[in-house]
């Protein structure tokens, strides 16, 4: 059995590792101009450093070669989704995007960047089921259609998913999207735990923590306030490794693992009641209302996702670690 | 008198391949009357025994030169049965076989020496997508004849260790990191 202390404290180290190096980098002296591309730099390699600080403390070697799901989240998709922010930030795509403004202005295919948003989320889930039973013809009566579909559905939830949490982060009291992603990816990895994948529950406590360490960056600087475009940049960063980390984390527990699909949605999707304060129907009179009812109805789904882990746990793996068993299986005699 | 020993020759080289073909016999794994199962410690005091319900496997015995045997088995990683479906389930989970990521448990022989009593074979022993040399004493190899169908039966055993083969060292305590694979194998001449 694993000590629940050591996911605490790779949670503490990364949030402390990745809070320190956020500030320091982003607090040099340059120039106004630089500051909100500094910011990104600084999100990215903090929160990157934060990961490895946190994946170290669990006691885990790096990875390599990234063999499993979980080895190519941490050395190949993470670190990819870095480089194209940063390539994005660097305006080396601006060209690109030019060319397709002018297209949609002429009124034609409409639907381009969607199918690139599409495409673009597909790479993901293919890279961390790559070489497993799911991407293999043959195997598990897997053909080239189920596998397009699977890749599909898959890669769609994580770029609706993911745009859809941006522009809620742009929205009043924002910084709940970080905080409501952070909260996600703890209930995530408590599930897979509790479904008996050590490794793959443990890597959330450090990213969750690098969220955290991230948010906290924003506030820290009480001496010198954070201006809003700079915290924007860093809530954005957070929103962006925040959504792919808990997608991935939620895949590859999916997949390899034995979290069951229907949990794995109602965690994943759990962030998204955060726009439940901008329905206008909806909408909360005082302000200082809007985060704590954002936060509530985000935490009840993840709450629940854990009693029904930690329920499946006590029923099946329980008893093979000496814990006595109180939740009849199915069949059993009453 | 060219053309006679032309003949003579071909008919010398024909009867040699058939020769050759006749004595490399090839067997099939029969999985009605073969096992591959496996023992691991449990908090160091006692044994945990498992067995794989699918497994394959191929094998030629070529009497005529004894090193040119083959030898293959591929064991389908999912097909873990220890006596307990929740054990089964966390067994193919990443922390142990990763049986979506490695489905399969692999062998292949790469040279095979005649020892007493059986054969000596090295081979590469491909699991949890790390593949190592291993060496396999296999003891048996007598032929019979049943049903018309010409069957032979090897057994073996190995030790190997889990951490050589890339499995999580955190989960290395409670089930111990050394594990034995005894394989029993009846191989049908196809």
């Amino acid at each position: 059995m694993p000590d629940p202390r050591l996911f605490v404290l790779a949670l503490v180290v990364a949030a402390v590792v990745s809070l320190l190096i956020v500030r320091a980098a982003a607090g040099l002296p340059r120039d106004a101009a630089a500051r909100v591309g500094r910011w990104r730099w600084a999100a990215w390699l903090g929160l990157l450093a934060g990961v490895a600080a946190g994946w170290d403390r669990l006691g885990y070697a790096v990875p390599w070669p990234p063999a499993t799901g979980l080895d190519r989240l941490l050395l190949v998709v993470l670190p990819a989704v870095l480089l194209l922010d940063l390539l994005v930030g660097a305006g080396v795509f601006d060209g690109l995007a030019g060319g397709v403004t002018k297209v949609l202005r002429r009124g034609a295919m409409g639907w381009l960047p969607a199918v690139m948003l599409g495409l673009v989320s597909m790479v993901v889930p293919l890279v961390l089921l790559w070489g497993s039973v799911y991407l293999a013809r043959g195997m598990d009566d897997q053909t080239l259609s189920g596998q397009g579909a699977l890749l599909l559905a898959s890669g769609s939830l994580l770029g609706l998913g993911g745009v859809s949490l941006q522009r809620l982060s742009r929205q009043p009291a924002g910084y709940t999207v970080p905080i409501s992603l952070m909260l996600a990816l703890l209930s995530a990895g408590g599930c897979i735990l509790l479904g008996g994948y050590i490794k793959g529950g443990a890597f959330a406590f450090p990213l969750a923590g690098v969220l955290l360490g991230g948010l906290l960056a924003t506030i820290a600087r009480l001496s010198k306030p954070v201006c809003p475009q700079e915290r924007t940049e860093v809530y954005r960063v957070l929103v962006t490794l925040g959504s792919v980390s808990l997608y991935g984390v939620l895949l590859v527990g999916c997949a390899f693992g034995r979290l069951p699909g229907g949990r794995a949605l109602l965690v994943g999707l759990a962030p998204l009641l955060g726009w439940i304060t901008e329905w206008p129907r909806l909408r909360f009179g005082a302000a200082r209302w809007i985060p704590w009812v954002k936060m509530t109805v985000i935490v009840v789904p993840l709450g629940l996702a854990l009693v029904a882990a930690k329920r499946d746990f006590e029923r099946t793996l329980g008893p093979l670690v000496g814990l006595q068993s109180n939740v009849p299986l199915p069949g059993d005699a009453p | 008198m060219r053309p006679f020993a032309f003949a003579l020759c071909s008919a010398l080289l024909v009867c040699c391949g058939l020769a050759t073909a006749q004595a490399a016999d090839e067997y099939a794994y029969d999985g009605v009357h073969s096992s591959v199962s496996f023992k691991a410690r449990h908090l160091d005091i006692s044994w945990i025994h498992g067995r794989f319900n699918q497994v394959e496997g191929k094998f030629t015995i070529d009497k005529a030169d004894p090193t040119k045997s083959t030898f293959e088995l591929k064991v389908h990683a999912d097909s873990v049965d220890t006596g307990n479906k929740a054990r089964d389930e966390h067994l193919r989970q990443p922390d142990y076989f990763d049986t979506k990521q490695f489905p399969f448990i692999e062998f292949k022989s790469t040279s095979t020496k005649v020892v007493k009593d059986g054969y000596e074979v090295m081979g590469d022993f491909t699991m949890h997508g790390v593949t190592k040399k291993v060496t396999l004493l296999l003891q048996g190899g007598k032929e019979i004849e049943f049903n018309k169908k010409k069957i032979v039966a090897f057994a073996t055993e190995v030790k190997l260790k889990r951490s050589d083969f890339n499995f999580d060292k955190s989960q290395i305590g409670l089930i111990g990191d050394e594990a034995i694979i005894l394989i029993d194998c009846e191989g049908v001449r196809n």
